[in-house]
């Protein structure tokens, strides 16, 4: 569905360190995926490549089989994009489907009807208008309606309340479609618990890691232990009371907590990326 | 085919929609500004030096609407396609970049132009009556068919598609820069042109100073000079060369220029 061949990008063309360099990616099945990474290694950047919204210097990037960049109208009715920032037009909600919707075939009104709902969203005001997080809330119940078979959400959680996170969680859950992606690029971690699977780290310009949180399972266990552990953990961080390790499964384990996994990724790639491989056959 | 006109036309509906409120209010308040002129003119005779009210005052607060009002409205033509928090709108919404660039492209030619014809048409129309009724005396209405708006909306349709092509290609500050650019190019082609004429001419100059018989030469074209006949020939074919670039093929270059150049926008300041 989506397919990046040793991608490669720069910002102000080539004079600057690439942002990517032979990037690779290959997403061939529907699922929430969780495109993580910390602040600045191109988390926005990939999707608005993935999107055609820019352009890449190098390698091929196809999405439904098509080049993003061509931004053909066919592609796009299958895209939805939900920006960190953007701005609504000063209409109300129901004008804003009228005027949007029909660019979408598969929109479905009253399933955006039920999500604005259970959003609680105030459709007859003008978007322009509300806060930040019901505009957001208001965009992600118009992209789940769409029927867009891609839904690219960046950062979605930013600007919404501990409630709104737990619905937003909820929602996205229950509206995934068969066939359907929906890629999730996020810094915020614990935001997508018990969401996002599979799970995409970028790193350095690459992929360090991408696999699904039953790999994970199978391969690494997290406990808390009072010294500091020996060579064979994977990744151990120091809490207040002892240290939380990640170490290779062997029997019954904790499960691990996202959080703690995306730090021993983005500390120990290879060690984690080895454990995954081999412990999750 | 009848999928790019559906959606064309969904755009030109979204565009409308989304314009609609700050275009009612401009209008309401130039049509306000012309009735306070017409009743002006039936209170006191003495006002002569009102133009609105006369068929060649018409003309001049048309062109004033249409070409200081259009070449702004075309300059923000583009404006979120340069703005990071609303240009996902543009190039995430599902429409090729040709079919959203004719959309806009209607809006601020053809639409702009006719709300304007019909709108000030209206206007004075509905001032005329209205002062009618209250003074008793009312000027006369504009006629949007004359001869002189429908040059002035041809020339109009020139310069905004200048306009059109600085908004899609400057990132900022549209109107002034394309302004500071037309300024920028006649001051080099006058140069070019002073070039030209310094070494078609050169026996007739003292230095970069012409002399007196030069003058005499431009006042005559020529006609005691041999070359008289093909000086003649050749600034008529110059004539009508200049006249068909710029009656019909600058219009149609700079839409040209400013569609792929639409084409070949990204996002920018991406990084979060």
């Amino acid at each position: 569905m989506i397919s990046i061949e040793a991608l490669s990008f720069s910002y102000s063309g080539h004079s600057r360190e690439p942002l990517f360099r032979e990037l690779s990616l290959d997403i061939a099945h529907g699922g929430i995926y969780g495109l993580l990474g910390r602040n600045g290694t191109g988390k926005t950047t990939l999707l608005r490549l993935m999107s055609g919204q820019l352009f890449p210097h190098g390698g091929r990037c196809t999405v439904l089989d098509r080049d993003p960049a061509d931004r053909a109208p066919e592609l796009l009715r299958n895209m939805f994009f939900l920006p960190e920032e953007f701005r609504v037009p000063a209409i109300t909600g129901h004008a804003y489907v009228s005027l949007y919707a029909p660019f979408y075939p598969g929109f479905d009104s009253s399933r955006f009807t039920t999500l604005a709902l259970e959003l609680e969203v105030n459709l007859d005001q003008r978007l322009s208008t509300l806060s930040f997080g019901q505009k957001k809330k208001f965009l992600l119940a118009f992209a789940l309606a769409t029927g867009c078979r891609m839904l690219f959400f960046d950062e979605p959680t930013n600007g919404l309340d501990i409630p709104s996170k737990r619905q937003f969680r909820r929602t996205v859950a229950a509206s995934l479609a068969a066939g359907q992606v929906i890629l999730i690029s996020t810094h915020q971690v614990r935001d997508m618990e018990n969401l996002i699977d599979p799970i995409i780290v970028l790193e350095n310009g690459r992929i360090v890691f991408f696999h699904e949180l039953d790999v994970v399972s199978r391969a690494l266990a997290m406990s808390h232990e009072p010294v500091p552990p020996a060579d064979d953990a994977v990744y151990a961080e120091q809490t207040m009371d002892g240290y939380t390790v990640l170490r290779r499964r062997r029997g019954d384990g904790t499960p691990v907590d996202l959080e703690l996994l995306f730090n021993a990724i983005i500390q120990a790639p290879e060690r984690v990326e080895q454990a995954c491989v081999e412990g999750g056959r | 085919m009848n999928g790019t006109l559906r959606r064309i036309r969904l755009l030109l509906k979204r565009d409308i929609a989304e314009v609609l409120r700050p275009v009612a209010l401009s209008a309401a308040t130039v049509a306000g500004i012309v009735l306070l002129f017409y009743l002006m003119h039936g209170i006191s005779t003495h006002t002569p030096t009102l133009v609105i009210g006369t068929a060649g005052g018409h003309q001049a607060v048309f062109r004033q609407l249409l070409y200081i009002g259009g070449l702004i409205v075309t300059s923000r033509a583009f404006r979120e396609v340069h703005d990071k928090a609303r240009n996902h709108d543009w190039f995430m919404l599902p429409a090729s970049t040709a079919e959203k660039f004719v959309a806009r492209l209607l809006l601020t030619s053809v639409g702009y132009a006719s709300a304007v014809l019909v709108g000030y048409f209206l206007a004075t129309v509905l001032a005329a009556g209205i002062a009618g009724v209250l003074t008793g005396s009312s000027p006369g209405i504009f006629n949007p068919l004359d001869r002189e708006a429908l040059r002035a909306v041809h020339n109009y349709w020139i310069m905004q598609s200048i306009f059109l092509f600085g908004a899609a290609y400057f990132r900022k500050l549209h109107f002034i820069k394309t302004i500071l650019s037309l300024v920028v190019f006649f001051i080099a082609l006058s140069w070019v042109a002073a070039a030209v004429f310094r070494i078609v001419f050169t026996g007739y100059f003292d230095g970069m100073m012409p002399q007196a018989s030069l003058l005499e030469l431009l006042r005559n074209a020529g006609k005691d000079t041999p070359w008289h006949e093909s000086l003649a020939a050749t600034s008529g074919i110059v004539r009508v060369v200049v006249g068909v670039i710029y009656q019909a093929l600058l219009a149609p270059f700079f839409w040209i220029a400013t569609c792929v150049r639409l084409h070949e926008t990204e996002v920018s300041d991406a990084v979060s």
